[in-house]
């Protein structure tokens, strides 16, 4: 933990002082422990998971009934071998923590760091290990889950083409042609559909569905916000129901970003994920409490790319804006993302995202705006095309090595 | 000299620590509790007119103080309601027993630890190991009726009074109506005369009342156990209520049941605080279900100790209120021609 994040813990432990009381509550609660999970990594030292611990402590002082409080507790302190982890356990028990239902835990990784792209995992009890060579772009299944917010509950965050850019990719990665996704998996969530509950069954179908040898596609367009104005990059996304008018509101209503991290990091068992979020759209203050824009903090990518085949793409930079504009009736980034995908169609992900960093940045800069898109990926790189077809497909299942040998080269 | 005396105190404090228990006045230690309870019943908003009657004729002036206190509580939590001679709801009450017996003395083994350590090096054997036994009990019916003649709430109710309090530290002389000269009259817990004592009565019964019909927002002031769990105390007086019942449910129990006994206390005190403080009627009633059964396994271990009793029975008025809220609304009858 650097020394900034200590003084914004050190902060958050002040919040919950006697004379702070009037923040205590369980949206604080939930802030905390989403706080807590954004220090978490696959290999955290001691001090981090003390920090994490201390977090929930007060996010349980804050609201004692926050199950999830006492169960990641318990996490961490079995993690870190000290704490009474039991006790916690029993006290999530109690209070029907949904993240012990879930049997959520933010340490253990879907993949491995290494070793899958040379040997197929040992079969386990819970898998049998991949059986596709993840260096080839092969992929057994597609999914995608596709969100996109243009008009919210609140008026003020309207924005103008946050839904047609998702309506758009989703028509692309269904399209026989580019995409080849079939469509009944690819689930486009959109405006009054993308409440914050939806979001989550969203990202708990993907999970659900998407095996070892999938590939898995998230696509997010709308705000991202940071929970204060001293936090660059965002912690939370902005649903079609959040309420965005305090920051209590926006803790008990908004999806954190934490969340999508997490099933990225810890649930879904693809290896091939493309995560795509355009999530710093400009909108300025749109409360003395919630600050937009706010891009994917380099902190949240970190954790996304952990893992074995995690690819991320977001749109802008921390303290760059992803602009919408009239001229392609599109965001920059996605209509260049659409353009990518539909002229280099068979091109590893990585080409994709110079086509998309190269137009964007030109055109952002004719425009004199400042947008330059960012690429993060797993050290433990698959080869990730979104175009391939599936193997799934009854005509390439019987004959695979029309692909394997061909498409590959 | 100084250095004498600070040794001296010192060993009075290190006294404290000797037995569990809760103290006596002034050493006793309380926290300050905010007890919001939703109302029982939907009253209808408008008017309201009490009528306060006693079946003794001795007990009139009590009706009349009750009476006048039920309608300040219920105009005082729901500033819309009016008194009037037409009312839309009609509140009776009728005090069946008004009881305040003289204090007589008990003894208090805390006390005569503390006694006996404020006099080390005095081979004067303590006499004040006593306390008074200061008890009151103020019992009546309501009802609560719209102008139709409707019963929207109707209950026995009987409110009590329970002190013990110490000779040595000259609140005996405070019960023979002469205020202390250290601890003026500032906590209602701390009565400083008989007169006390009816008046917390009726304070208690309109609470009561007032509690059922409309929101409240209730002070308490709650007794801690004493003596190991002192330390541990300054987690409650922060308002750290989820570290302090952490504490005492990991500590190691202590030796004796009945000492063990206030540490269950005190974990239901803060079950208890938990309880006010949660955000849904649910999550209340997990919390003051949970405080029941400490107060009672506490009550358990250590049935002497009357202190044990009487929590339970605030908090069950409270989880009266949650059950009353979470039971269906009745279903109408169907209309017939």
């Amino acid at each position: 933990m650097n020394g900034a994040s200590r003084w914004l813990l050190f902060g958050a432990t002040l919040c919950l002082l006697p004379g702070a009381r009037g923040q205590e509550g369980c949206a604080v609660s939930k802030d905390l422990v989403v706080r807590a999970l954004e220090l978490v990594s696959a290999t955290p030292s001691a001090g981090v998971l003390g920090d994490g611990i201390l977090l929930l402590k007060q996010a349980e002082e804050a609201c004692d009934e926050n199950g999830d409080a006492w169960y990641y507790r318990s996490v961490f302190e079995r993690k870190l071998g000290r704490g009474n982890p039991d006790y916690s356990l029993g006290k999530a028990r109690e209070r029907n923590s949904p993240a012990l239902a879930a049997g959520d835990n933010p340490f253990q990784l879907s993949t491995p760091t290494r070793g899958v792209a040379a040997a197929p995992r040992a079969p386990g009890p819970a898998s049998q290990g991949p059986t596709l060579d993840i260096r080839k772009p092969d992929v057994d299944q597609k999914w995608a889950l596709v969100i996109g917010i243009a008009s919210f509950r609140n008026p003020r965050l309207n924005l103008t083409y946050s839904r047609k850019d998702a309506e758009s990719v989703a028509e692309l990665l269904k399209s026989p042609l580019y995409g080849r996704f079939r469509p009944d998996r690819v689930r486009l969530i959109a405006d009054s559909q993308a409440t914050t509950v939806n979001l989550r069954a969203g990202l708990n179908w993907l999970a659900r569905m998407a095996g070892e040898n999938d590939l898995a596609l998230v696509y997010v367009a709308t705000h991202g916000t940071a929970r204060d104005q001293d936090v660059a990059g965002a912690n939370y996304i902005v649903t079609y129901d959040t309420d965005v008018d305090s920051e209590d509101g926006l803790y008990s209503t908004a999806l954190p970003m934490v969340e999508i991290t997490g099933a990225v990091r810890t649930r879904l068992r693809a290896l091939k994920v493309v995560v795509l979020l355009d999530t710093c759209h400009s909108g300025g203050a749109i409360s003395q409490t919630v600050t937009l824009p706010a891009a994917v903090s380099p902190q949240t990518l970190e954790h996304i790319r952990e893992g074995t085949g995690r690819v991320v793409i977001a749109a802008s930079q921390v303290g760059e804006s992803s602009y919408e504009t009239p001229k392609y009736g599109h965001g920059l980034f996605t209509y260049y993302l659409l353009e990518a995908l539909k002229q280099e169609k068979d091109a590893p992900i990585e080409k994709v995202y110079e086509y998309v960093n190269t137009h964007v940045t030109a055109d952002a800069t004719a425009n004199h705006w400042k947008q330059h898109p960012v690429f993060v990926a797993s050290d433990q790189t698959a080869d990730i095309v979104i175009g391939t077809p599936p193997l799934s497909t009854a005509l390439l299942r019987l004959a695979p090595w029309v692909w394997s040998e061909g498409l590959a080269q | 000299m100084r250095s004498a005396r600070l040794a001296a105190l010192i060993t009075v404090q290190a006294s404290l620590l000797v037995g569990q228990g809760f103290g006596v006045y002034p050493f006793r230690k309380s926290v300050t509790l905010e007890s919001k309870l939703p109302a029982a019943v939907n009253l209808p908003a408008g008017s309201i007119d009490v009528k306060v009657s006693a079946q003794n004729a001795t007990y009139h002036d009590v009706a009349g103080r009750l009476q006048s206190m039920i309608e300040t509580e219920l105009v005082r939590f729901d500033r819309d309601l009016t008194i009037a001679d037409t009312p839309d709801t009609v509140i009776t009450a009728n005090i069946l027993n008004f009881n305040i017996p003289p204090p007589r003395p008990v003894s208090d083994p805390y006390a005569t630890s503390i006694a006996d350590a404020s006099q080390t090096g005095n081979k004067k054997k303590a006499p004040s190991g006593q306390a008074m036994e200061v008890t009151g009990t103020l019992a009546f019916t309501y009802q609560a009726r719209t102008r139709a003649g409707r019963v929207l709430d109707s209950e026995p109710i009987t409110v009590k009074f329970y002190e013990e309090i110490n000779t040595v530290t000259k609140t005996k002389s405070v019960l023979n109506k002469i205020e202390h000269p250290t601890h003026p009259k500032e906590d209602e817990d701390n009565p400083q005369t008989l007169g006390d004592v009816e008046q917390i009565l009726v304070n208690r019964a309109a609470a009561r009342v007032a509690a059922r019909l409309v929101n409240t927002n209730e002070t308490l002031h709650i007794h801690m156990a004493r003596g190991a769990l002192d330390g541990n105390n300054r987690y409650a007086e922060a308002g750290q209520w989820t570290h302090f019942v952490e504490t005492l449910e990991t500590m190691t129990p202590l030796a004796k049941p009945e000492d063990d006994a206030y540490r269950l206390y005190n974990v239901g005190v803060g079950n208890e605080a938990l309880g006010y403080k949660a955000e849904t009627p649910a999550q209340a009633r997990h919390y003051f279900e949970q405080a029941v059964i400490d107060y009672r396994k506490a009550g358990e271990l250590n049935p002497r100790e009357k202190y044990f009793i009487e929590p339970v029975n605030r908090i069950q008025l409270a989880l009266e209120h949650y059950k009353k809220l979470a039971a269906p609304p009745p279903t109408p009858k169907k209309a017939t021609k």
